[in-house]
C-alpha cells in the first residue's frame, strides 16, 4: 500500500476560554502554524477536511463553519462530525484513493464554553440511561472499575487515585493512595510508596502510596 | 464578567433563548442556551419494559434465540447474533454489583444528592448489566459481588427511575 506522510502540524495553546478568538479564528491560527511547519502556503493545499463536534460547539453542522478559515473556498472542502483522528483518517483515505493531493485536516473544540456534565450526559441513551444523570466522569469510572475488577487490581473502597510527583522527578504519574482521614488528601500532600513483599517486576510491585498524615 | 444589558431579541426562541451579548474584558461574549424540545420514540420493546416497571414493578428482559443470553434492558434484536429476540423473561429485582463508582460531587443532573454510587448490576436471570444508582448503603461497604435489590419509586411514570435506586439485599 502507498504511504501517506504528515508534512506539517499546528496546534493552538491548550487553555481555557481563549477569548481573543472565535471558533473559526482559532482554527485559522492552527492552520497558519501547520502551513508554516510544512513550509508551504495555502496554495499548496489541494483539499480541506474540517472536523468538529456539534454539542461542544453549541450549533448543528458545526463542522461546516470553519471551512472558510481553513482555505475551503475554491477547494474541495468536506466536513465531518467527530474527533480529529477521524478527520485525519478520512484525509488519509482521500489521499490513498489517488484522487486528492495534499490534504488539510482541521479539528477543534472548546470544552470551557459549556457545562461538561450537561454536554456529556446528552451522549447517553435517552430511553434507558440519560435520566440516571450519568456524565462521562462516573461512566468512565464505572468502566475503569470493571476493568480493574477483571484484571484483579480493584481495591476495596475507600481509596484515592492521584497524580504523584516523587522527589527528584520532574514528571508525575498516577497511582493508588491509601489514607486514614480523607480531609488530609490535598494537592501538595506528601506520600510514600509501600512495596509488595513479593515483587514480580511490574508496576504492581508498588502496593500503593501511603498518605503521610 | 459584566453584562451590559443590551436588549436583544432572540433570533430563535430555542437556540438563542434569552441570549445576552456581554463584554468580557472588552471582548464580546454571547451567552445563551442550546435548548431544543425533542422527543424520542422508545419503541415497542422498551415501551413494554417501562410500562411493566410502572404498572407491575416487574423487570423484564429478552432472550436471544441463538446465544440464549438474556438482555437487560431488553432489546428487539441481539447485538451479538444479529437476530430478533423472541422471548420475554422475567428478571429478579435482586442481583449482584459488578462494578461501582462513588460520586462525591453534585451536578445539576444527578437523581440524588452526592455522595451516592453508580453501579453496574447483574440482576438474577439477566446476562447483561443494568446501570443504576445505589443508596441506603454505607458507601465504604460497597464491593463487587455485593447483593442488591431494587427499590421502586412510589410515583412511577414508565421511566428508568421507576426503580428509585438499589440497596443492599440484607438491609
Amino acid at each position: 500500500m502507498d504511504r501517506v506522510a504528515i508534512v506539517g502540524v499546528g496546534q493552538t495553546k491548550h487553555e481555557a476560554r481563549k477569548k481573543e478568538y472565535s471558533f473559526s479564528e482559532m482554527v485559522y491560527g492552527a492552520v497558519k502554524m501547520a502551513l508554516e511547519d510544512a513550509g508551504i502556503g495555502i496554495d499548496g493545499i489541494d483539499n480541506v477536511i474540517t472536523t468538529s463536534n456539534d454539542f461542544w460547539d453549541g450549533r448543528t453542522i458545526s463542522s461546516m463553519a470553519t471551512g472558510d478559515m481553513s482555505g475551503g473556498p475554491g477547494r474541495n472542502d468536506s466536513c465531518v462530525e467527530g474527533d480529529g483522528t477521524f478527520g485525519a483518517f478520512y484525509g488519509l483515505c482521500r489521499i490513498l484513493s489517488g484522487s486528492y493531493g495534499t490534504t488539510l485536516v482541521t479539528a477543534y473544540t472548546k470544552g470551557s464554553k459549556s457545562v461538561s456534565h450537561l454536554i456529556t450526559n446528552a451522549a447517553f441513551d435517552p430511553i434507558h440511561m440519560r435520566s440516571l444523570g450519568l456524565d462521562m466522569i462516573p461512566a468512565c469510572a464505572l468502566q475503569a472499575r470493571r476493568y480493574m475488577t477483571r484484571s484483579g487490581i480493584a481495591k476495596p473502597v475507600p481509596y484515592a487515585y492521584g497524580d504523584l510527583q516523587l522527589d527528584g522527578a520532574d514528571t508525575a504519574f498516577s497511582y493508588f493512595i491509601e489514607y486514614k482521614d480523607e480531609s488530609n488528601l490535598k494537592i501538595g500532600a506528601r506520600v510514600e510508596a509501600v512495596f509488595e513483599e513479593e515483587r514480580t517486576g511490574t508496576i504492581k510491585d508498588i502496593k500503593h502510596f501511603l498518605l503521610i498524615e | 464578567m459584566r453584562a451590559e444589558g443590551i436588549a436583544f431579541r432572540p433570533l430563535s426562541a430555542f437556540t438563542l433563548n434569552k441570549a445576552q451579548f456581554c463584554l468580557d474584558n472588552g471582548l464580546r461574549l454571547i451567552e445563551g442556551w442550546i435548548k431544543v424540545p425533542y422527543s424520542w420514540q422508545a419503541g415497542e420493546t422498551a415501551s413494554h419494559y417501562l410500562t411493566q416497571l410502572r404498572d407491575e414493578q416487574k423487570i423484564w428482559g429478552k432472550r436471544c434465540p441463538k446465544c440464549k443470553k438474556v438482555l437487560l434492558p431488553p432489546r428487539k434484536s441481539c447485538p451479538f447474533c444479529f437476530v430478533d429476540t423472541d422471548e420475554w423473561v422475567e428478571i429478579s429485582s435482586e442481583g449482584v454489583v459488578e462494578a461501582f463508582t462513588i460520586v462525591r460531587r453534585d451536578t445539576p443532573i444527578q437523581p440524588m444528592k452526592a455522595p451516592f454510587a453508580y453501579a453496574l448490576i447483574r440482576l438474577d436471570g439477566a446476562d447483561t448489566y443494568l446501570t443504576h444508582v445505589l443508596s441506603e448503603v454505607n458507601l465504604n461497604d460497597i464491593k463487587e459481588g455485593m447483593r442488591v435489590k431494587a427499590v421502586f419509586a412510589e410515583n412511577r411514570q414508565g421511566a428508568p427511575l421507576d426503580i428509585a435506586y438499589f440497596k443492599p439485599s440484607d438491609s
